[in-house]
């Protein structure tokens, strides 16, 4: 057995036979490291071991729980305000205002447009499409008109 | 909070980036490179550009225009002034290459004309039974002239002639007939 285990041993409240007593008592008054051993695990020993009272560890729990509960709510509103105040502001950043147009300023639009159109228009008329299309007018639609209509409940 | 901040740019950049969405139409054509055929805002006769609210507020009109635009996103025109021989024949064989780059995209033509001194084409982007485009490119050596269209959006073709007064004379009796 070694010297600490025979300090902890007596500390401990064991049983020590005579040559063990003897021995441990040597120890002490030979060894200032023994002896600074045995006088401190001693005076641990002599703390005291209450334990910490439940309904204390209860109170510490609510505390933190609620201020996690607060902590997330605080975010929750953070956020809530953020979107409230920030989203607009960021909007007005980034996003051109819906530009407001004058009465002169459509009607020039819808000038320009008509034009556009217009020329589409013409030019699909003037090109080989515009000659199926007077194929249609000339023969085809006339043709149309002789014909009964099918279906449209005018004659069978 | 990271989440929070990528949440809300995407919400404050959407109608931003919802304004230029009409580039993204199958129907567009960029149109700035005959732009730059013009070389310069001298030659640049005409130019029209005309989107978003302002194409909207004209979609509202009870007119035939009105009708005409409701389902159109954007319509854009140029026109670049052919002052000599040389640009005329460049603007020529841009259009031409530019016609051949379209119909490689998924453009149809729909009418061609090939004259001395005028060539026209009109193709249009099929989206299904639907047209999605129209495109017409004019170059007009004679008159001097080369005009560009872009029509982006699902366009009434039988809406778009009567609109021109090139109206299909019996085409409405043919859609009523069942067979």
């Amino acid at each position: 057995m070694s010297d600490r285990a025979l300090i902890h041993r007596s500390l401990d409240g064991e049983a020590l036979d005579a040559d063990e007593r003897r021995r441990l008592e040597r120890l002490l008054r030979s060894d200032p490291e023994a002896r600074a051993l045995h006088e401190m695990q001693a005076a641990l020993r002599r703390l005291p071991t209450e334990r910490f009272p439940d309904t204390a560890l209860q109170q510490v729990l609510r505390r933190t729980s609620r201020r996690r509960r607060l902590h997330a709510a605080g975010w929750a509103a953070a956020a809530l305000l953020l979107l409230a105040i920030g989203l607009p502001a960021l909007r007005e950043l980034t996003v051109p205002p819906t530009p407001e147009y004058s009465a002169e300023e459509i009607a020039e639009a819808e000038r320009q447009l008509a034009q556009v159109f217009g020329f589409t228009s013409e030019t699909i008329g003037r090109s080989t499409l515009g000659e199926t299309l007077e194929v249609f007018r000339d023969e085809v639609s006339p043709a149309l008109r002789r014909l009964p209509l099918i279906g449209t409940g005018d004659g069978s | 909070m990271k989440r929070l901040l990528i949440l809300l740019v995407a919400i404050g950049l959407a109608p931003a980036l919802a304004a230029d969405a009409w580039k993204e139409h199958p129907g567009y054509v960029d149109l700035d490179r005959f732009v730059a055929l013009a070389g310069g805002d001298e030659a640049l006769t005409l130019e029209v550009n005309i989107t978003g609210a302002l194409l909207t507020i004209v979609a509202k009109s009870d007119t035939d225009l009105g009708r005409l635009v409701r389902d159109v996103k954007g319509v854009r025109a140029v026109a670049v002034e052919i002052d000599d021989d040389t640009r005329g024949k460049r603007v020529r064989e841009f259009v031409r290459r530019s016609e051949r780059e379209l119909t490689e995209r998924g453009w149809s033509r729909l009418a061609t004309v090939r004259e001395d001194c005028e060539e026209v084409s009109v193709l249009t982007r099929d989206d299904g039974d639907l047209i999605a485009g129209v495109t017409v490119l004019v170059v007009d050596l004679c008159g001097g002239e080369a005009i560009f269209t872009n029509i982006a959006g699902f366009v009434d073709l039988e809406l778009l002639l009567e609109f021109g007064g090139d109206k299909i004379p019996g085409l409405d009796r043919l859609e009523g007939m069942d067979r």
